[in-house]
């Protein structure tokens, strides 16, 4: 029955983060600030994950392709579709729950426990609007960049895998690659990941933003691990729904 | 003017404040006085909205504060400058934001008379070159007076001040209640301060409340406060056997 008190608190943050929104001019600098902060921030461990996941991938599927009735530009077309569909979306969306979700549920859990939020509020400040309004947007802006970084990072990878190990040439993995394209796949991906940017900016926001003052330091951890655990549920979720009302 | 009428509170089964009533005149300053964990800070909470009280109204120049819409509410704590006891001010900004802060949002003054408004705040509380810091940079006396420079920024109406002075040396402590009382006069806010220092009490105490155990247990003034026929205030105010002998020969 907790869950249904926790759904309904959420939304009543969002109808609070979305209403009486103050002046416009300090938005549009907040949201910049975060879409440097949390997106450009981000770029360099999802660079790094996406090289090695793309390198994995390719060997991977070399490896398990060793038949001679499998053509070998199968190895680039079966990177392109994981990583399209899934890996750039989902699996980075997963990685930056870890990120950014912990680190807005602190931010925000220790705004509450030294009553910075209550400052806020006090002089008349919609705190909620005012602190995480600008995360979401900052992210939901970012996020198609972050996307199609991912995307390309991730197929460098597999490329440059394919040039070391020799399991693939290259002019035969990037044939691959382009075997069959239908743009109709990173639409989707952008779609989802959009959903997913502000799944991980709102729900940890959540978290912070009402975690109880009373634990202090350790509430704010607590609530910051629950955050993370919450996101990355609430994306494989959403996942799971938007792929089947996008491709049924 | 803020008045407020029979307020109590509850957290769970303790009961922190008890059917208090006070009023608040404008041009005074008015001291909230008491043991640590009496109440002092909830009553603040409660009259600027943070708490919701169980019973009774907080009134601000004639209007009843939980009647006012959310609009109405805005209005008030636009005119409203608050010193948290621990100073919360904002990480994320360096000292001068966080003075700019309150005009950056609600004043219509131009970058350069913000920033000359909040180094003039900045001097008033005896700081002088740490606009550029940040709030962790400071010791705890510095942040109090910080948070004193952005609660007076704007020109409040309405001016709270939780224990302004605790945890400054006595010279900076003097300097902020005078401070503090200039600017009632000044500007003729309501301006309530909480205290439990003594030297406050004496120096700036137009009309003192003595609260105990959550209930308003004396009203006075600096001058009748050292001759109340009250043991608890007593008790409260001569801690020190000594001074007690020095003051009352007993
Ligand atoms: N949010 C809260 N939840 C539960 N109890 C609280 C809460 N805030 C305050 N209390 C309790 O209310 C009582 C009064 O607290 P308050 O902070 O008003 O005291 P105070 O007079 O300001 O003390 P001090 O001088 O030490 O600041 C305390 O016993 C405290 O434990
Ligand atoms: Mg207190």
């Amino acid at each position: 029955m907790k869950i249904f008190y926790h759904i309904g608190k959420y939304l009543l943050l969002l109808r609070k983060i979305f209403r009486n929104p103050p002046r416009y001019s300090i938005y549009w600098k907040q949201t910049l600030k975060e879409m440097i902060s949390l997106g450009l921030g981000s770029l360099g461990i999802i660079c790094i994950v996406s090289f090695f996941m793309g390198a994995v991938i390719t060997i991977q599927s070399g490896a398990n392709m060793q038949d001679a009735w499998i053509p070998l530009y199968a190895i680039g077309y079966t990177v392109r579709q994981s990583v399209i569909l899934e890996f750039a979306s989902t699996v980075m969306a997963l990685i930056l729950a870890g990120k950014v979700g912990s680190n807005i549920a602190s931010e925000m859990g220790t705004m509450r426990t030294t009553e910075q939020i209550d400052a806020l509020e006090i002089m008349g400040i919609n705190a909620a609007s005012f602190l995480i309004l600008p995360k979401i947007l900052g992210l939901v802006l970012m996020m198609p960049f972050i996307v199609i970084v991912s995307m390309f990072v991730s197929m460098v990878g597999g490329w440059l895998a394919c040039i070391a190990t020799g399991i693939v040439s290259g002019y035969e993995y990037l044939y691959g690659l382009q075997y069959g394209f239908d743009s109709f796949g990173v639409t989707y991906s952008l779609i989802k990941s959009l959903f997913f940017a502000f799944a991980i900016t709102s729900i940890p926001a959540y978290h912070g933003f009402y975690v109880d003052v009373k634990g202090g330091a350790l509430e704010v951890g607590a609530a910051s691990t629950r955050a993370v655990v919450f996101t990355s549920i609430m994306i494989l979720i959403l996942n799971y729904v938007i792929t089947q009302l996008l491709l049924i | 003017m803020i008045e407020i009428k029979n307020i109590s509170k509850s957290f769970g089964e303790k009961q922190v404040l008890k059917d208090i009533s006070i009023l608040f005149e404008r041009g005074k300053t008015n001291l909230i006085i008491g043991a640590s964990g009496s109440g002092k800070t909830t009553i603040a909470k409660c009259i600027v909205g943070l708490q919701q009280p169980d019973q009774g109204e907080v009134i601000y120049d004639g209007a009843v504060f939980s009647s006012l819409g959310f609009e109405g509410k805005t209005e008030v704590r636009k005119q409203l400058g608050f010193l948290f006891q621990g100073s919360a001010l904002f990480d994320s900004m360096t000292v001068e934001e966080n003075v700019v802060f309150p005009l950056l949002m609600f004043s219509k003054m131009s970058k350069s008379e913000m920033r000359d408004r909040a180094n003039d705040c900045l001097k008033r509380v005896n700081l002088d070159n740490v606009g550029k810091l940040f709030p962790s940079e400071l010791s705890g006396g510095m942040k109090k007076r910080v948070g004193i420079a952005r609660a007076i920024s704007n020109n409040p109406k309405y001016l709270f001040c939780d224990e302004p002075n605790s945890g400054l040396d006595p010279q900076t402590a003097m300097v902020i209640d005078h401070l503090i009382k200039d600017i009632t006069e000044e500007y003729n806010t309501t301006t309530i301060v909480i205290t439990h220092d003594m030297n406050s009490v004496m120096e700036i105490g137009d009309m003192v409340s003595f609260i105990f155990k959550g209930q308003l247990w004396w009203q006075g003034s600096s001058s009748t406060i050292l001759g109340a026929d009250n043991i608890e205030l007593e008790d409260f105010i001569f801690a020190s056997k000594f001074i007690r002998a020095a003051v009352k020969g007993k």
